[in-house]
């Protein structure tokens, strides 16, 4: 629109004008298929909302019942009273939130430095550590649980099982956070730094005032990714805590199952609650993704 | 790479030999404060030896309540002894992992409850310490003979008893007795009849307009552990999927192949069953509470369920049946371990024994349902159908022992899958579980 | 890449000997310190958290036990021992089905929703939350949500189908519906984020090329495949190399659904090496195969950006 303002050609408002029935059609097949894929995302999680308010133990029932019947409150009394429900999802949070800050520190600055520094052993280093890229959480479960039990006595109980530094630490390490810095790092115009550094600057000036503000989308994408992972993350919070203190919402909600019999009205009034709260902190940091986003691009 | 594996190894190494020193000192530290603890309960009270010491005790939830009633119990149990526990709740679907890394550190759980297979896979790893002695000692002279042999012996492998029993399973077929009542037929007893009494019901429900009614259910699955609820017929043709000492496969035995054979039957020739993997566990439950089938075989702890829920028509449990007449119970054994790396292993043997009472026992068991393993245990609680649950135990014939059992019900398991999708017959399912089943027993 | 860029301009700056043992020097005094600042904090956790248990990984896949029982060297008999199974053979077939569908229908949908978000910024954010929303759901739950739409009797996809008169389907008890609909969960649970992931890279095209198409008269269309996507292109190649690592991980959605079955249809290369690892206690064959899955992901790495990368260039 900018473009058209500035007169140029009238024969391109003409054009302008002549495809807007074109455009506002389109316009409304776009607006539908996210509307149908709004339905696709949303609609299955109303599946929770029956048997969370329902007074039966049962995953659902015949004939199905899409809005609850009743407006039953037990499994949420339930779990605000005699479990340590609360306690779980704050936990999550600050675990969640935890590895992702950490994450993101180390991984900005790692990446920048095989982008950007030249040092010896560089490529072995970083080939190194690639290596490391894919490894199932399962397969590193158990040694690194022995090593932070073993960090335990070397930390004075810093770092250990039932302490969140020993929850979140071993968690914040991933080469691929790394590796993605790297790479979009190196997609960033060189002239930019190349002056700098000409000029003299430090590194950590350049990092600072030209590399960090151009790196805000990735930063948000690399957040949300960990922020993401380590929320849905079960494995390593179970075998790392053993109590209740420090025990994280996935944790919590799968000692709920019993071996034989389940009661789900109770897991989905969990969900139920769990999704509550992390909506409206997404829509709170949404803004900002955005913001960050289109800065990120006007700034290049 | 190969410089960097062997440098992080010799750092391990030397990580090893430092984490055992200091355990060792934790240890002495250990011992020592409960030995003072010992000396000041001497001059305090003397039914209190172990007061001040506190043990970790991990157990997968038989409800989503546990951790409440534990809390309770074990206060009482605290009052009692001076012993503090502190449990840890380990979901069933997580649990090799976590006891894979807790029972490879120098301070795992001093007490669990561990199911049969898990028993001898960690037991055989040295993770539990043989109670053969325990049991036999004096301060259990009491409750010793009210533990069935045949349940204690069950558990033991090699010579070793790496846990206590506590609950026996067993499984239950409950019934619409609103359909066999409209159908004019009885409860089935074996085999052929539940056929005959499945189909005459179907029938009956779909001239009454009642499509999709279902004569009968039972998990055949990988999923829902379709070995579990096919072993009861292997034994009733006495057979079984393993030797008695547990070093020979006998997968392609008739009796296993004949229990597979009527597992397919009922749904690939009688259709008296939906197709494999229609409905899971949890639906199929809901189809019998919706009342669209007549039969399904489960878990007893589905009663309390039932009747707090209030089903729509009449129901019971029935034995699940037998082959010619011969109708025997299978489940899994829950049992109460003793770490072998436990510094409190005597308090933690207190516990055990408090765990085993017939008192606690009964409470556990009215709220969760299982059979006790100790005859003088009531789990009822005055209700008939749990005490005739109970009575079954009679008839119980519980799951071989082995390191290996784990892994050699997993390829049983795919075998009654393939044979219960009906793609795969019986005689190549079998034949390829057992080539497997060897060469896990060889490897 | 653009590694190759920089090269060439550190060795213009080193000319002589002379000047290369200045340089050697100076950057032992003043270069080292900031590369420590840069690298430390994550060389120091990746070496404690990282590589020391894959370097235990390593060498347990030597031995018999070694976590909860003691070790017992047996050399190269786990690696031959999977090497045979022929459940995991079984497992890689699955699993590569699933990386392929899931990442082809996750791309596709996820540069087409970012696209028309792209051009729908009023509702932009409604949208952004809508799709990301499955993410927030804990596995645990996405897998019973799954189970209730894919039930035989109660679940939509069924519903629709019986209204439309059309066989309903066994989604989770038969071949290859199962390995499909765990896809579908997946490709749920993940979409949101590959829109946002795209978006975020659509937003940073820079806004003089998009201008300077509208100049030209592009439709949106030829504008998004013309100037868009190709200044994608390295985004789409993190996002590659990001969803192979994460797919190929494939395991809380067979848990919670369908336990590796039917007749192994759902055994994925993970919840093999977990079966292995915990429920067998098999912990030389799983870590054993956990190393070689970690080869094959690093390899395809390597050829994703040798080959994918290259082009790249080459275009420019």
């Amino acid at each position: 629109m900018k473009v058209l303002a500035d007169g140029d050609g009238q024969d391109l408002i003409a054009l302008e004008r002549r495809s807007s029935s074109l455009r506002s059609a389109k316009s409304a097949a776009s607006y539908a298929v996210l509307v149908l894929f709004t339905i696709i995302s949303v609609g299955p999680a109303l599946y929770i909302i029956s048997p969370a308010f329902r007074d039966s133990k049962s995953l659902f029932s015949y004939p199905p019942q899409w809005l609850p019947s009743e407006f039953f409150l037990g499994n949420f009394q339930f779990l605000l009273t005699q479990t340590n429900y609360v306690r779980w999802a704050m936990n999550t949070l600050i675990f969640a939130t935890g590895v992702t800050l950490i994450a993101l520190v180390i991984d900005t600055l790692a990446g920048y430095a095989f982008a950007r520094m030249q040092f010896p052993l560089k490529k072995t280093l970083f080939g190194l550590i690639l290596a490391t890229l894919m490894v199932p959480t399962a397969a590193v479960l158990a040694p690194t649980y022995l090593l932070v039990r073993f960090l335990d006595d070397w930390t004075f109980g810093l770092v250990g099982i039932d302490t969140f530094p020993g929850l979140i630490l071993p968690m914040t390490v991933s080469p691929l956070g790394v590796f993605m810095m790297r790479q979009f790092i190196e997609t960033l115009p060189p002239g930019l730094y190349e002056a700098a550094r000409i000029d003299g600057a430090s590194e950590w000036r350049i990092f600072t005032r030209i590399v960090l503000p151009l790196m805000k989308p990735a930063i948000v994408v690399l957040g949300i990714f960990v922020f993401m992972l380590q929320w849905a993350n079960l494995l390593w919070p179970l075998v790392a805590t053993t109590k209740d203190e420090t025990r994280v919402l996935t944790v919590g909600i799968s000692t709920l199952q019993g071996q034989f019999v389940t009661n789900w009205g109770v897991i989905a009034a969990a969900t139920l609650m769990t999704l509550v709260p992390i909506t409206v902190v997404f829509l709170f940091f949404q803004k900002w993704f955005v913001q960050a986003s289109v800065a990120g691009a006007l700034k290049q | 790479m190969l410089g960097f594996m062997a440098a992080s190894v010799m750092v391990l190494g030397a990580c090893g030999g430092t984490d055992s020193d200091d355990a060792a000192t934790d240890d002495t530290a250990a011992s020592d404060t409960g030995s003072s603890d010992t000396g000041s309960s001497d001059t305090g009270s003397s039914d209190k030896p172990f007061e001040g010491v506190t043990l970790k005790f991990g157990k997968a939830p038989h409800g989503e309540d546990e951790k409440d009633n534990w809390n309770k119990w074990l206060g009482e149990f605290t009052e009692q002894t001076g012993i503090k526990v502190e449990l840890t709740q380990v979901p069933w679907d997580q649990l090799e992992a976590l006891y894979t890394a807790n029972f490879a550190s120098d301070e795992p759980y001093d007490v669990t409850y561990q199911t049969s297979a898990h028993l001898t896979l960690f037991g055989e790893q040295g993770s539990f310490e043989d109670l053969t002695g325990r049991i036999a000692g004096e301060d259990f002279a009491v409750d010793r003979p009210n533990f069935p042999d045949g349940v204690i012996n069950a558990s033991v492998y090699n010579g070793k008893l790496y846990g206590l029993p506590f609950v026996v399973g067993t499984t239950a077929m409950f019934v619409n007795k609103d359909m066999f009542t409209s159908a004019g037929v009885n409860i089935p007893s074996s085999g052929d009849e539940l056929i005959k009494a499945a189909k005459a019901i179907m029938k009956d429900q779909k001239a009454k307009g009642n499509k999709d009614v279902w004569g009968f259910y039972v998990p055949r699955t990988v999923a829902d552990y379709g070995w579990y609820w096919n072993l009861s017929d292997v034994h009733n043709r006495n057979g079984d999927f393993l030797s008695a000492d547990g070093k020979t496969a006998t997968m392609d035995s008739d009796a296993v192949k004949g229990a597979a054979q009527y597992a397919a039957d009922l749904i690939c020739k009688e259709k008296v069953q939906p197709e494999n993997g229609l409905y899971n566990r949890e639906a199929a439950i809901e189809l019998f509470k919706a009342g669209k089938l007549a039969m399904i075989q489960d878990e007893p702890s589905r009663v309390k369920t039932f009747k707090d829920e209030g089903l729509p028509f009449e129901w019971d449990i029935a034995m699940p049946v037998g082959y010619q007449g011969k109708a025997t119970q299978f489940a899994t054994t829950g049992h109460w371990t003793i770490s072998a790396k436990s510094k409190n292993a005597d308090a933690a043997w207190e516990f055990v024994k408090w765990l085993s009472s017939a008192e606690f026992n009964s409470t556990y068991n009215q709220r969760y349902g299982f059979v006790p393993a100790r005859l003088d245990a009531d789990a009822s609680g005055g209700d008939e159908m749990l005490a005739r649950n109970a009575s079954w135990v009679a008839v119980w014939d519980g799951l071989r022992t082995s390191p290996k059992v784990n892994q050699l019900l997993d390829p049983y398991g795919q075998a009654l899958e393939a044979a219960a999708s009906c793609k795969t017959s019986v005689d190549d399912a079998f034949a390829k579980a057992q080539k497997q089943a060897a060469e896990i027993l060889a490897g | 890449m653009t590694t190759t860029s920089a090269t060439p301009e550190w060795a213009q700056l080193t000319m002589s000997p002379d000047e290369c043992a200045r340089e050697r020097s100076r950057f032992r005094r003043h270069a080292l310190k900031p590369i420590i600042g840069f690298l430390g904090p994550f060389l120091f956790l990746w070496t404690l958290f990282l590589a020391v248990p894959m370097g235990w990984a390593t060498w347990l896949s030597f031995n018999e036990g070694g976590l909860v029982s003691d070790a017992k060297f047996v050399g190269f008999k786990n690696w031959t021992t999977f090497l045979n199974n022929d459940e995991l053979r079984t497992a890689i077939k699955n699993t590569s089905v699933y990386v392929v569908v899931a990442i082809t229908v996750v791309f596709g949908l996820g540069l087409i929703l970012a696209a028309l978000l792209n051009n729908n910024k009023k509702s932009q954010n409604f949208f952004k939350v809508a799709l990301y929303f499955p993410l927030l759901i804990p596995p645990i739950m996405a897998g019973m949500i799954f189970f209730f739409l894919t039930h035989y009797d109660m679940g939509v996809i069924n519903l629709l189908l019986q209204t439309a008169g059309q066989d309903r389907v066994n989604f989770l008890g038969a071949n290859p519906n199962a390995l499909m609909t765990i896809a579908g969960l997946e490709v749920w649970r993940g979409l949101g984020f590959w829109v946002l992931f795209y978006l975020a890279g659509l937003q940073s095209v820079p806004t003089d090329l998009i201008d300077a198409g509208k100049i030209d008269g592009a439709r949106n269309t030829r504008r998004f495949l013309r100037i868009s996507l190709p200044t994608l292109r390295p985004l789409m190649l993190f996002a590659l190399v990001i969803a192979l690592i994460f797919n190929f991980q494939l395991f809380d959605s067979v848990q919670a659904l369908t336990k590796g079955g039917p007749t192994l249809g759902t055994t994925s290369i993970v919840w093999f090496i977990y079966k292995q690892l915990f429920t067998f206690q098999q912990s030389g064959v799983a870590y054993a195969t956990s190393l070689a899955l970690l080869l094959l992901v690093v390899a395809l790495t390597i050829f994703a950006y040798g080959f994918l990368g290259h082009r790249k260039d080459g275009l420019k």
